[in-house]
């Protein structure tokens, strides 16, 4: 009796330690990657820090995060990234779901149309922007068509009011493909028989929709908009794009975004502490953004 | 026990990858040692072979700077030096700095005069010994645009002074005669030449574009005490009125990447720029028939000097050897490369006046040479050219705007106080 509960104690601690074993390099990796550069940017942000004048770099407070609540330009970032945020992701959400259901459905050559969706997901940000600028040119056919709605037939991008859209309009395009399958995965775990017996209760397709596929996908849905939400705040490739060789943010100001604003500080400005201090309130604002989504999800769970 | 034994198998690849990882960062560091050590010593005893490298973008230059580099040996011996490109200049400004504050970036690299000050305020560039070079067979220009503070920080390549470049086929068939010798002229010209999708002028929303004007208005940055003066403010309001005339373009509105594009393409009939756009035409629009002359005046003559010159960044192995490799890089046979081969003005005097006189695109742009001036961008020019371009980035491209150009060098000056 004795032997087999040592062995099985010996058992249980060797899977332990092989268990830990095989976390120690991604342990180590987000060591490396992760957890000490954050450390660091958060110390940095207390710094007059340059990269380029390392015996210059002296300790300011909250100087950095006085500086950056002060100035135009970070709001003007703030604005940009946080309209970014709850337009797109709410839209692609939408989107993503209804085409994820239409493809949860006995349809024809279902599985070319999950590749085709999901496929913008996977090329390069930069590529799938630098197809649109081409598109987007006044004068092209796609302008022209868009003049029809009022819009200026101009270059979407070097226009000032037209930029943020051309930004949002891209994100979007690209980021649903994910979204698609996370949806689909999810519908696919809600068992049909619920949906059957709600059809033979007399349930129509949107009251099953209601009370039973979006209750049931509660848990995908909090995944797709955190996720979403965490991503949209931090977009950085389709600006750079946009910018070409112009300042960041350009035109005008009018695409900049947090990452956008930190980028420019830091590694163009070598302003690294203001830089790092741009860093922690965004990720401020993400953590309040993501609590506040928490927490209401969670209430509506309550009800 | 054997699960255990195989985990721990995985453990010591794990350190092992990860030892090898560190001993490969770590000989790199070693081997920057022992070459530093080697130079050191190179003066006394140049046994060992010193590699120094040599940074530049454009591959325009490739063939000028392959030349450059041969032959140190018999000058320098024991030194070798390779030139190391950065596909974009974009690469070249972003990655250099930070690459010399981790000790990564080349010893030497071919700076221009727009974007120095950054590198020499913040010590990135350190001040080169003028005896390596006579400095008197180099356009003055050009010298004084790279002496800071009377300490001299690169030795020049090329003395370029900027063109204003026409389209004649489009100029003669808008039936106009004579070419503008007065920026009032330009803007007339510009309402002429604007039909058919084509826009009659093309001004780049770029530091480069936005100083030449300035300076053909009397105006200039003066380092960033002069920002906030009614001659800038005038030439800003001159460039925003031709937008708003509907008569300009901008090369990120016509969806192409920079204003020589934008002029091959036909995009626009006149544009400023610079010898560049010779080969850039030559391969985009071999038949396009055009003409290189001095920007017309505004209140004055107006024209940057733009020059390329090596310096010496901080990383350098060694300083002095570094500055004769910068001298022995400029030499004669080097400048007649970068004519022949990039297209571009020489420094040295001699080939300068070769360069002007033989090829008939470019003659009538040896005079401007003699008024060209250095950009005088503040100190911190990065973020200058971010708020003036933003500034008037806001006053062309924003429909309802009404800001002016009086404005943009207010909003400007009020950051270099």
């Amino acid at each position: 009796m004795l032997k087999s509960v040592r062995s099985k104690s010996r058992s249980k601690r060797e899977e332990t330690i092989t268990a830990y074993l095989f976390l120690l390099p991604v342990i180590l990796l987000w060591l490396i990657w992760f957890l000490i550069p954050t450390i660091q940017s958060f110390v940095i942000s207390f710094y007059q820090y340059s990269f380029v004048q390392v015996s210059q770099n002296h300790f300011v407070g909250f100087q950095n995060f006085i500086r950056a609540l002060t100035e135009v330009d970070f709001y003007q970032a703030l604005k940009h990234t946080l309209i970014i945020a709850f337009v797109a992701v709410p839209i692609q959400s939408v989107i993503a779901l209804l085409l994820a259901m239409a493809l949860n459905l006995n349809i024809k050559f279902k599985g070319g149309f999950r590749t085709i969706f999901y496929t913008p997901y996977v090329v390069s940000s930069i590529a799938v922007t630098t197809v649109f600028m081409y598109f987007f040119v006044m004068g092209t056919p796609i302008t022209k068509f868009f003049s029809l709605f009022g819009i200026d037939n101009t270059t979407w991008y070097a226009d000032f009011n037209l930029a943020l859209p051309f930004i949002v309009m891209i994100y979007v395009w690209q980021q649903i493909g994910f979204y698609i399958v996370v949806f689909l995965a999810g519908l696919q775990t809600i068992p049909a028989e619920l949906n059957e017996s709600a059809k033979v209760d007399g349930a129509d397709s949107f009251r099953r929709f209601f009370y039973i596929t979006l209750p049931m996908l509660k848990p995908v849905v909090f995944l797709n908009l955190t996720f979403g939400m965490i991503q949209a705040l931090q977009v950085f490739d389709q600006v750079a794009a946009v910018a070409q060789n112009q300042p960041l943010g350009s035109p005008a100001g009018a695409t900049s975004t947090l990452v956008s604003y930190f980028y420019v500080q830091s590694f163009k400005n070598w302003d690294m502490g203001y830089g790092s201090a741009v860093a922690i309130l965004l990720f401020i604002v993400i953590f309040i953004i993501t609590m506040v989504q928490k927490k209401l999800l969670d209430d509506s769970g309550e009800e | 026990m054997k699960r255990f034994s195989k985990a721990m198998s995985l453990l010591v690849s794990s350190c092992l990858v990860v030892s090898m990882g560190l001993s490969g960062c770590g000989s790199s560091d070693s081997q920057q040692a022992s070459d530093k050590s080697a130079a050191a010593t190179s003066s006394s005893a140049p046994v060992k072979e010193v590699t120094y490298k040599v940074g530049y973008f454009s591959e325009q230059y490739t063939s000028t700077y392959e030349k450059a580099c041969e032959g140190i040996e018999k000058v320098l011996p024991g030194v070798k030096v390779e030139p190391m490109m950065y596909p974009t200049d974009k690469d070249y400004w972003d990655n250099l700095p930070a690459q010399v504050a981790a000790g990564t970036a080349p010893d030497l690299a071919a700076m221009t005069n727009e974007k120095y000050l950054d590198f020499i305020s913040n010590g990135l560039m350190l001040p080169l010994n003028e005896s390596v070079i006579d400095l008197s067979k180099i356009q003055k220009q050009a010298v004084d645009a790279w002496k800071i503070d009377g300490k001299l920080y690169g030795i020049p390549l090329t003395a370029q002074p900027e063109a204003f470049i026409i389209n004649m086929d489009m100029w003669n068939k808008a039936g106009l005669k004579e070419l503008p010798k007065t920026l009032d002229d330009v803007k007339v010209a510009a309402k002429a030449l604007t039909k058919d999708g084509v826009k009659g002028i093309c001004i780049p929303d770029a530091e480069f574009h936005l100083t030449q004007y300035a300076l053909a208005f009397g105006g200039g940055w003066g380092f960033g005490k002069t920002i906030d003066t009614p001659q800038n403010a005038q030439a800003l309001q001159y460039l925003i009125d031709m937008f708003k005339d509907g008569v300009a373009i901008t090369p990120k509105q016509a969806g192409l990447s920079w204003d020589g594009e934008v002029f091959a393409k036909g995009k626009c009939a006149m544009s400023t720029g610079g010898t560049w756009y010779i080969a850039t035409l030559k391969e985009m629009a071999p038949d396009i028939n055009y003409k290189m002359i001095p920007l017309p005046k505004g209140m004055t003559n107006g024209s940057t000097l733009h020059s390329i010159a090596i310096g010496v960044l901080k990383t350098a192995k060694d300083a002095e050897v570094a500055a004769k490799i910068a001298a022995y890089l400029v030499r004669d046979e080097v400048q007649q490369t970068v004519v022949k081969d990039a297209g571009a003005p020489p420094s040295s005097i001699a080939i300068s006046d070769e360069y002007f006189a033989n090829d008939p695109i470019v003659k009538d742009l040896k005079p401007v040479l003699a008024y060209a001036q250095p950009f005088a961008y503040p100190a911190a020019g990065q973020k200058f050219s971010e708020a003036l371009i933003k500034g008037f980035d806001e006053a062309i491209y924003a429909k309802d705007s009404k800001k002016t150009g009086a404005d943009i060098v207010k909003d400007v000056q009020a950051l270099f106080k």
